[in-house]
């Protein structure tokens, strides 16, 4: 296997607020590899963007990275501020889930693009200029040239994610964060940023994280899934295994909560309870007050195991693997 | 282009509108509510004297025509001969301007540009040492009463240390007692929306985006920040620049006997020269016409999504 | 949504949230003792502030030599005392600050609900005239009128209160509009509410926090117009005591005596100060985002200040 681009370890974000010290990210490890795409989902308020902006290094006061590190090829982005400078936005860069806010409302788009390409490859003018209408050709821009003096106002919230991902393919990164990037849109204009994000990676070979709540966005574009709940990852697989034989019973939860276009069921499953108050969790497993398989052993911490190759599960009571799975439970 | 200028030409009507406004109030309450000639002549003067100064003043005629007249000596900037200096008051208003003009650049523009750093600074550390040293003294700015402020100036500088003149206009050292007397509260409030709308713009979605970009901080801060955080702190630059003209440059030029219209304007309070107060409240009304319009203007460079 | 319920607080916890503000504490104590001593002058004064005592004339204060414990803070050029004349002037400042706000705040109040309930032309037409009497301040044309009119205090509070009403109006007018689109007054309106019913119960409590810190605020900067009205010359007229007016005697005497300007001076700026801490407080108490941060901000202090002992 290649070397990862990025990993997280340990990583645990706190907000400090009037109700108690709010662990939004309790402890997560993971790692992106080259040309892969991971998927994140979780409930809102499950720490997945949290995790996102401390890679980006914008996490904002009242919250702070307390514990862990992020690094980028092997190299600890937290311990070297000025190298993370020059790393975030060429070799890493986000697409945010709000593309109406996300752009400067006073300036215009052209110059918005062209700041990252003369911040981290020192190409401006001309040059520059070239370099952006290019760009925006490949988003799916049609007729760049005039349009690079428009303000964002000036073009629809599908252009404004467009545009956003072209400044964040601007520097050339090998990694693409994409937080929700499709949630504020419409549905017809979601299908079309999902298949821009397809074509992209296919063609510059980008390692993608996407973060998202919607199942079905995971089953098209990623190679692996992380799920989270309540600041953990609860279980890691590559998606194909995860969506045939979920183990954590919150990810069969979220499976049985999704509906299939081929095999609408008549009812829909939902998971009892609602996601917990972040500043009281329950002890032990955040999910057990809402499992079905919970009983007393999950008010302890439960070990990470790898029920099957490839996959990582936070649960005392896994839901059973059917294919062959020989739960060789590694405690770690 | 053609927006501008059709902009900049419905401002101007709008200003004259605004100095017609003013001027009309100033009109009704003198010659209405107000009896000019009781006010401008000593107590003692006789029936025939006041006949003559009524007469002088045209005031023996229908209300209506006066009023008309009025108008058009406002719209010719012809407001008759000051009765305190028998010359036209227009031209002593005019003589005065540019000591005023001086010390409200030197004032309010220092102001501005201390307001400026000073906000961002504090900004960036919310409840960091310069923020709360910020916060407190722009509160204790705000506080002081300006007048109390220039005494107190004078009593230190000039009677304590004797290190500055505290009285008139005769050298570059005479300015400064004044321009600081007249910066001090702008620079508190003007300190304190820096520093607020700092606080905002940098807390909005765009500016993570932008940090997420790698971009260098002064960048972040002083381009996309700042302009976003411009429009507030434009309006009430041009805000306090209007208030130090209207008002403020009248309280501290007579603490200071700084020679502008501040002081004329109360100096023709004493002598009741109806006729110079009203020439000083016409180009004040003029001026804050045109420093709005300018604001606008400016406000417009800044935000190009604002539309004529 | 800020609805009522979002500033609806016992006063008993409002009171406790206070105290636990220092500036906040001293500035209401400070205000309350203002009141007092308004209210009590002939009381709690020492002299009666227009007696002359030709003898007595320009004492220091106390501590200084020639000074005695009879005038505390001294006497001006006529030999009246200057503490008892701050207790009288406490009076004039706070008449007419609070019947400026009151009459101004009724009236802006009122311009506003009218113009953002009628709409269209009015509400233009009321909003332009707000926006073009906001372009010029005031203090000229107050001279200016003041000159003409003779000054009284009824004049000075009738000219302020003119010049006082279009932020009460513009702010009115914004959180009505704003709040008649939230959903429980749009639900009120469809089940056939009258519109007084809907004005009292369910837009005006949104106002409350507001139009309590906008109050506050513009009693301050009232205050600090009337003080600078009567120093010109142009506001309260002697034998009445005022601030600004005692500022103004002492302003002939700064050379010798300072403790004329500095007394009266210190009176107004802690009124003001006060004024503006609790006027800050109100804010941020009935902003639950707002108070948030300021827990956050104390948490934060309060760690970093234990850090530092730790480190000590």
């Amino acid at each position: 296997m290649t070397a990862p681009l990025l990993e997280l370890d340990d990583l645990v974000v706190t907000f400090t607020t009037r109700r108690g010290r709010i662990e939004a990210v309790r402890g997560v490890s993971l790692a992106v590899r080259p040309g892969e795409t991971l998927g994140i989902v979780g409930e809102s308020g499950s720490g997945k963007s949290v995790t996102m902006q401390a890679v980006m290094g914008v996490v904002d006061s009242p919250g702070a990275v307390e514990h862990g590190d992020i690094s980028w090829r092997g190299r600890s982005l937290l311990a070297r501020e000025g190298e993370a400078a020059d790393i975030r936005g060429r070799d890493i860069a986000m697409v945010f889930q709000d593309a109406m806010t996300s752009l400067d409302p006073l300036f215009s788009i052209g110059t918005q693009i062209g700041e990252v390409l003369a911040r981290h490859r020192g190409v401006t003018g001309a040059a520059a200029r070239a370099r952006t209408i290019e760009l925006l050709e490949l988003v799916g821009i049609a007729n760049p040239g005039p349009r690079l003096h428009y303000l964002p106002h000036q073009f629809s919230g599908g252009m404004r994610q467009r545009i956003m991902i072209a400044m964040a393919l601007a520097a050339e990164p090998a990694l693409l964060i994409a937080d929700e990037p499709t949630t504020a849109l419409d549905v017809t204009v979601q299908a079309q940023i999902v298949d821009l994000l397809i074509e992209l990676r296919d063609r510059l070979g980008l390692a993608i994280v996407l973060v998202t709540h919607d199942l079905g966005l995971v089953a098209e574009l990623c190679d692996r899934v992380a799920v989270m709940y309540a600041g953990r990852i609860v279980e890691t697989a590559d998606v194909w295994s995860l969506f045939d034989a979920p183990a954590h019973p919150y990810t069969a939860g979220l499976l049985k909560a999704t509906p299939a276009i081929d095999d609408l069921p008549e009812r829909l499953e939902t998971i009892e309870g609602s996601p917990p108050d972040p500043s009281d969790l329950p002890s032990g497993c955040a999910f057990r007050l809402r499992c079905p398989r919970a009983d007393a052993a999950c008010a302890s911490a439960p070990p990470l195991t790898h029920p099957a190759a490839g996959r990582d599960l936070l649960c005392w009571h896994p839901e059973p693997l059917p294919i062959a799975a020989s739960p060789e439970a590694a405690h770690v | 282009m053609d927006r501008v200028a059709n902009l900049i030409l419905r401002r101007l009507l709008h200003g004259v509108i605004v100095v017609l406004g003013v001027m009309t109030i100033v009109f009704f309450v003198t010659r209405i509510i107000g009896d000019p000639v009781q006010v401008m002549l000593p107590v003692e003067a006789t029936e025939a004297e006041r006949a003559l100064l009524r007469n002088q003043l045209g005031l023996d005629r229908p209300i209506l025509e006066q009023f008309l007249q009025f108008a058009g000596n406002t719209l010719t900037f012809n407001f008759g001969d000051s009765l305190w200096q028998r010359r036209p008051a227009m031209d002593i208003v005019l003589q005065r301007l540019p000591m005023t003009a001086l010390l409200t650049a030197a004032g309010i523009g220092a102001a501005i540009l201390l307001s400026i750093p000073l906000g961002i600074v504090a900004a960036l550390r919310p409840d960091g040492i310069v923020d709360r040293t910020t916060v407190v003294a722009s509160l204790a700015g705000l506080s002081m009463p300006q007048f109390w402020l220039g005494l107190l100036l004078i009593i230190l500088f000039g009677v304590k240390l004797g290190w500055l003149p505290t009285s008139g206009a005769r050298s570059p050292a005479h300015i400064i007692l004044p321009a600081i007397t007249l910066a001090l509260p702008s620079l508190a409030r003007l300190a304190m929306v820096v520093r607020t709308a700092m606080i905002d713009e940098m807390n909005r979605q765009y500016i993570k985006v932008v940090r997420a970009k790698g971009l260098k901080r002064a960048r972040v801060i002083g381009v996309h920040a700042l302009r976003n955080a411009s429009v507030p702190i434009l309006t009430l630059s041009g805000w306090e620049i209007i208030g130090a003209l209207a008002g403020n440059v009248v309280v501290v030029e007579s603490i200071f006997a700084w020679p502008g219209l501040g002081l004329t304007v109360m100096q023709s309070i004493e002598r009741q020269d109806l006729i110079l107060l009203q020439a000083v409240v016409f180009t004040v009304a003029v001026m804050a016409v045109c420093i709005n319009i300018l604001i606008d203007i400016a406000h417009r460079a800044i935000d190009p999504r604002v539309n004529a | 949504m800020p609805t009522p319920a979002s500033t609806g607080n016992s006063p008993g916890q409002l009171l406790r949230e206070l105290l636990r503000d220092r500036p906040a504490t001293l500035s209401t104590l400070f205000l309350l003792l203002l009141v007092f001593a308004a209210i009590l002058a002939p009381f709690v004064a020492p002299h009666d502030p227009a007696t002359q005592a030709l003898r007595a004339r320009l004492e220091p204060p106390f501590w200084l030599a020639g000074g005695s414990l009879d005038h505390i803070l001294g006497t001006d050029n006529l030999g009246r005392d200057v503490l008892s004349r701050i207790i009288y002037g406490a009076r004039t400042s706070l008449t007419v600050g609070l019947s400026v706000v009151a009459i101004a705040g009724t009236f802006g109040v009122t311009i506003g609900l009218v113009a953002a309930y009628v709409g269209g032309r009015v509400d233009s037409f009321v909003m332009s005239w707000v926006d073009t009497q906001l372009s010029f301040p005031d203090l000229l044309l107050a001279l200016t009128v003041l000159t003409v009119l003779g000054s009284s205090p009824t004049t000075v509070v009738v000219i302020l209160s003119i010049g006082g009403w279009m932020v009460f109006a513009r702010m009115t007018r914004g959180i009505v509009k704003s709040t008649r689109n939230e959903g429980y007054v749009e639900a009120a309106e469809l089940v056939g509410c009258s519109i007084p019913r809907i004005i009292f119960v369910h837009i005006l409590p949104n106002l409350a926090a507001p139009l309590s810190t906008l109050l506050i605020l513009e009693f301050a900067r009232i205050v600090l117009a009337e003080a600078a009205l009567s120093f010109l010359g142009m506001g309260i007229q002697p034998p009445a005591t005022s601030w600004g007016l005692d500022i103004a005697v002492g302003k002939d005497h700064i050379f010798g005596a300072w403790w004329l300007v500095t007394f009266p001076g210190a009176a107004i700026a802690l009124t003001i100060l006060s004024a503006n801490l609790l006027a800050a407080w109100v804010r941020t108490t009935a902003d639950p985002q707002e108070r948030e941060k300021r827990f956050a901000r104390s948490a934060a202090g309060r760690q970093m200040r234990a850090a530092r002992r730790v480190e000590a």
